[in-house]
Parts: structure tokens; C-alpha cells; sequence
């Protein structure tokens, strides 16, 4: 099962694997078992109270974004959310014979026949082979087109089976479930199932060996039970909650609790949808994976995937523990260059003086978008603080290169981030008087 | 693997296996840009012989988060006449918002929507203020608040 997971996340598969093969239909059965938001097979399907279900992380990261269900818009709660195990169970039983059934079904029409008459053979030897307390003849004859689907339906069953008994002239004990000498049962009993497994340490059921003999009892039996079931947190009114606190609840939480403040949010509620989603998990990750998959968050969407961008800049620069020197290290070249921009555009001007005046509009110019665009790290996002679009407004570009439209120019500067680096700039460089040139330069 | 990226590479498998018919997949290097080719089908005679080429951006947080997509002017590619099509290529419909997005819309039903919107069209103009926008917007279509008031289209 675990397996089956992992390869699909490596692996695109998709519904329309189908359609060239002999099998079409099953492209509806496979669609029909896959979230609609992430295309993928439900993992951990929740249904709706409006009877849709999706995926607990995909409908959880929807209703947080706008608090309805994504198939019917009609407004929905995360508390209304319920499992729906049957359609987990039925998601992973396709998912463990999809491979097979879709190599069988790729499989040309003509040799079919005999191929797998053969396999079919094979598989009966196979089971012929194989202890006959594992044998299921009924199930694994009717249940199987390959070899390799026949071993997986046996060992399923076998780890499941209840009957299973080593061989070793030892029962189970009715009461605790412990393997005792057949001739000492009714005096295990008597004495109320004294801890007899130091005697029998190699005899324990399948599957309970890596949990403390203490335990052997209740992970024989119900072994998903034995683990600890997460608490879901609760969701925070950010709008009451101060910044410390906030801090506060992601360093308890292993979490970094550095940004700014609308990082921080953003950080915390996907850790709760994160979290939360797993908590409904039959199979819940553990708190490290969890991390990992917020780390990947956090690379895509998060602090380091909007730390170029314009907003953030601006309060990067701004933060008190802002490094300037390596950020006028990294950017030495990008200053220089502004500053010889500067310089050339100071003569250009003076000579442009010389010849005609400008036009009012002009003189008042706010934007420096000629001078800006040197810099080659700098994104220059309208508003986006997750923007990873580059938008540059070089006058040397080519008209189709150039935003889609025409800027007017009663706009206000492209980014006030050139503002706050030449404020480094005048720190660094002592080039406040340069700056007024700057500005009223035209493209 | 990235949320929007898988998606996105389901999507694009898609598109590569079978398209429906008018829509064709220009480019789709990467999964932050693709574009597409659509085609009005019927004998609307605004549209017809023309191809028309769509933008599409994905940010990380698709498909929680609508795509921006706009019609694109190239040499042989209009912008379409459409009363709720800018001439700068930027398309006024709800489910391209974040009110009428939902994640289960896709590249491909977004270029069927966009067909049936032109198909249904018989008024040869660009929507009301569009030379005052065209000239002084410059923000990005997802940041601004279309008013969505028109049931017929």
C-alpha cells in the first residue's frame, strides 16, 4: 500500500492511460476515484456536507481560501468535513491492481490467450507451492490476471490471517492473545496469563516484533490502533492574535518563526491545514514528515519563494536585522552599474537642457523605470508577493517584449523598492545628491 | 513534488494525449507559462477563420488560486471582439476571479468556457471605457475588481 503511494508520486498517472487499451471504461472507474483539485488519487478523501468529496488536504487548502466547496461553490465548513473510507478503501484496492490490470490490458489482443493461460498455470503452481495454510484457493484463482497480482493477493491475505499459527506446538491464549505451550494452556489460564514471553521471545505474531513486547497484545490484534492519533489544532484569529504569540505558537511547534508578519500567518495556517489534514490520515505521518512537506510549501510558496519579490524586499530591507553588508556585497555590481547609469543620464540631461526644455509632465516625472531595470535580481512585481513573473520596464526592449499595455504616466513609481535602495545607496555610497538627478531623468 | 506542479503535469499529459476540438497547445515549457491556440467552431461571422492565442499563468498556489489568462496579439492572432475582451487582451469573466474560480476548473475547460463565450456573441464591440483602461491600467488582471453584471454571455 505504502509502496503503491510513494510510486505514484513519482509518476504521473492518469485516467486516460485507459483509452488505448482494450479497456477504455476503466478510464471512468479511474477518473471517478480521483480529487478533482489535484488530479491525483484521493488520498484521505473527506466528504462534504453538500456530499463532495475531495482530498483532506485539497478541500482543507480550498475552504481556506475561500470557505466553499470547490465543485458546487456552496459555502462549507472544515468541522462539517467526514471521512470517507469507503472510498479509501476502494481507492486503494484500485490502486494496487492498477499497474497490473493496465500491463495486462497493454498486452496485444492476439497472444493474449495463451500468455495468460500460461500465467494462470504458473499461478496455480505458485499456490500449490506456497504452505497450504496460506492457500485461498477460491479467491486468488478468480482474482488475478498476472503472476505478480497472484503473489500480492497471498501475502495480503496472509498477514491478515487470523488462523495463522506457527507450528511450534504452542496456541494462542484466548484471554491475552499470547503463544503458549499447548500442554500449559489451562495452567496459563488458572494463573490469569502470567508474562510468559520471556520464555517465547521468537514467538510473537507476524507484524508485532517491532513494538515493545508490553504491546504485543494490542498490535497483534488491532495494530493501527497502537498508534498515538494526532489533535487537530485549532484554527487562530490572526486578526486578535499579537505577533509573539503567533511566534510563540510556531516555535512550539518546531516551526521557524522568521518573516514578517503576513509570512508568519501564512506559514501557520498551512502548518494547521497540513497538520489537520493529516490527523484524518488512517495512516498518520509523522510530525517530521509533515515538516518536510511544509518545507516544500515553504520553497514554493512561502518565505523563500517571495523573498524577491517587490513587497517583501521592501520589508527585508526595511528589518532591523537586515544585513547590510552583505546585501551591498551581493549587489555591488548593480549599484555600480546604477550609479554609472546615473552619472550618464546627468550629462544626457545637461545636454538636453542645453538644447530644449521639457515638458512639464516630464520634469514632474516620478518614475526612474530607465534606471531601475539594471538590476537583474530585482522583480518588479505590481503588487505580488508571490509573483514570480518578471516584469521589466527597459525602454531598450522591443515593443512586444514590453508589458501588454501602455503605462500612463500619472502612475505612481513602478516600486517604491528603488526608493528604499537608494536609500541604501545614499547610506552606503553617500550619493544623495545624485538621487534628484536621477529622477527627473526621462526615458 | 509541489502541489501546483503535479497538478499541472497531470494536466499537461492531458492536453498532449487528446484535445478537444479548436483548442491546441502552442508551448508549455515549464509550469509557469503556456500558451494555447482557440478557434471559434461555428459560423459566427466575428470569429470566423481566426485563431486566437491564450496566455496562461500559473502562480504556486494553483489551482486553490485562479491562473491569469489573456488573449496575447501577434502578428496573425487578434484580440477577439468581445464585450467583455479588452483590447489589451485581458478577459472580463467571473470564473477567471477569485469569486468564480474553483480548483476543479482547468486549462482545458477554461478554453472551452472562453469558445462558448465567443460563440455566443453577436456584438462587434470591446467593453464601455476600454481606450480609458486600456490606457491606464497596469495592474494585473487578477487584482482587478471586474463587476460582473452581465448574465447573457
Amino acid at each position: 500500500m505504502d509502496r503503491a503511494s510513494k510510486d505514484d508520486a513519482f509518476e504521473v498517472t492518469d485516467s486516460t492511460d485507459w483509452l488505448d487499451t482494450p479497456m477504455k471504461s476503466l478510464a471512468g472507474v479511474d477518473a471517478a476515484l480521483r480529487c478533482q483539485v489535484c488530479r491525483d488519487f484521493y488520498s484521505t478523501p473527506m466528504i462534504t456536507s453538500c456530499s463532495h468529496t475531495f482530498c483532506s488536504l485539497c478541500i482543507r487548502r480550498s475552504l481556506n481560501n475561500d470557505g466553499k466547496c470547490p465543485a458546487c461553490r456552496s459555502p462549507e465548513q472544515e468541522m462539517k468535513l467526514r471521512n470517507n473510507n469507503a472510498m479509501e478503501d476502494l481507492v486503494e484496492a484500485f490502486k494496487r491492481g492498477r499497474a497490473d490490470i493496465l500491463a495486462f490490458a497493454r498486452i496485444p489482443a492476439i497472444p493474449v490467450a495463451p500468455t495468460r493461460k500460461r500465467s494462470l498455470e504458473q499461478a496455480e503452481e505458485d499456490v500449490e507451492d506456497s504452505s497450504p495454510k496460506r492457500r485461498r484457493s477460491g479467491r486468488t484463482k478468480s482474482s488475478s490476471q498476472t503472476k505478480s497480482s497472484q503473489k500480492a493477493t497471498v501475502v495480503a491475505d496472509s498477514d491478515g490471517d487470523s488462523d495463522y499459527s506457527p507450528e511450534d506446538g504452542t496456541v494462542e491464549c484466548p484471554i491475552c492473545q499470547r503463544r503458549v505451550k499447548e500442554t500449559g494452556i489451562n495452567k496459563h489460564i488458572d494463573d490469569g496469563c502470567p508474562d510468559e514471553l520471556q520464555a517465547f521471545p521468537h514467538i510473537t505474531k507476524p507484524g508485532s516484533s517491532r513494538t515493545g513486547s508490553g504491546y504485543a497484545k494490542s498490535s497483534i490484534q488491532l495494530p493501527e490502533k497502537a498508534i498515538k492519533r494526532p489533535e487537530r489544532l485549532p484554527q487562530l484569529n490572526y486578526s486578535t492574535t499579537k505577533d509573539n504569540v503567533l511566534k510563540k505558537k510556531l516555535t512550539d511547534a518546531g516551526l521557524s518563526a522568521g518573516g514578517n508578519r503576513q509570512l508568519l500567518e501564512k506559514r501557520y495556517k498551512e502548518w494547521i491545514t497540513l497538520w489537520n489534514a493529516n490527523c484524518d490520515a488512517t495512516k498518520p505521518k509523522s510530525k517530521g514528515e509533515l515538516k518536510r512537506e511544509l518545507e516544500i510549501w515553504e520553497r514554493t510558496q512561502g518565505g523563500r519563494a517571495t523573498a524577491s519579490s517587490s513587497t517583501q524586499m521592501g520589508a527585508i530591507i526595511r528589518d532591523k536585522e537586515f544585513d547590510r553588508d552583505a546585501w551591498s556585497g551581493k549587489h555591488n555590481d548593480d549599484f555600480k552599474q546604477l550609479i554609472a547609469n546615473a552619472k550618464r543620464k546627468a550629462q544626457a540631461k545637461k545636454s538636453e537642457n542645453t538644447s530644449s526644455a521639457n515638458t512639464p509632465a516630464e520634469s514632474a516625472g516620478t518614475a526612474t523605470p530607465d534606471v531601475a531595470p539594471t538590476t537583474p535580481d530585482v522583480v518588479i512585481g505590481d503588487n505580488g508577493n508571490d509573483d514570480p513573473i518578471l516584469i521589466e520596464d527597459t525602454p531598450e526592449k522591443p515593443a512586444s517584449q514590453k508589458r501588454f499595455f501602455d503605462e500612463s504616466n500619472s502612475d505612481p513609481p513602478p516600486s517604491s523598492q528603488y526608493q528604499s535602495k537608494l536609500g541604501v545607496l545614499d547610506k552606503d555610497a553617500g550619493l544623495a545628491s545624485d538621487i534628484t538627478t536621477i529622477r527627473s531623468v526621462q526615458p | 513534488m509541489a502541489f501546483a506542479t503535479k497538478r499541472l503535469g497531470k494536466e499537461l499529459t492531458k492536453l498532449h494525449g487528446s484535445l478537444p476540438p479548436g483548442i491546441e497547445l502552442v508551448s508549455a515549457e515549464g509550469f509557469e507559462e503556456w500558451l494555447l491556440d482557440i478557434k471559434v467552431l461555428d459560423a459566427n461571422p466575428l470569429y470566423l477563420n481566426q485563431t486566437y492565442r491564450l496566455k496562461f499563468k500559473f502562480s504556486p498556489s494553483y489551482p486553490i488560486e485562479p491562473p491569469e489568462v489573456t488573449f496575447v496579439n501577434t502578428k496573425d492572432r487578434p484580440i477577439p471582439m468581445h464585450p467583455h475582451i479588452y483590447s489589451n487582451g485581458i478577459i472580463c469573466l467571473d470564473l477567471l476571479g477569485s469569486q468564480g474560480w474553483t480548483p476543479i476548473q482547468n486549462v482545458e475547460s477554461i478554453c472551452m468556457s472562453l469558445q462558448s463565450m465567443l460563440t455566443g456573441n453577436t456584438k462587434n464591440e470591446r467593453p464601455e471605457g476600454d481606450q480609458l483602461f486600456v490606457a491606464n491600467n497596469r495592474r494585473r488582471p487578477r487584482d482587478i475588481d471586474f463587476y460582473y453584471h452581465d448574465n447573457t454571455v
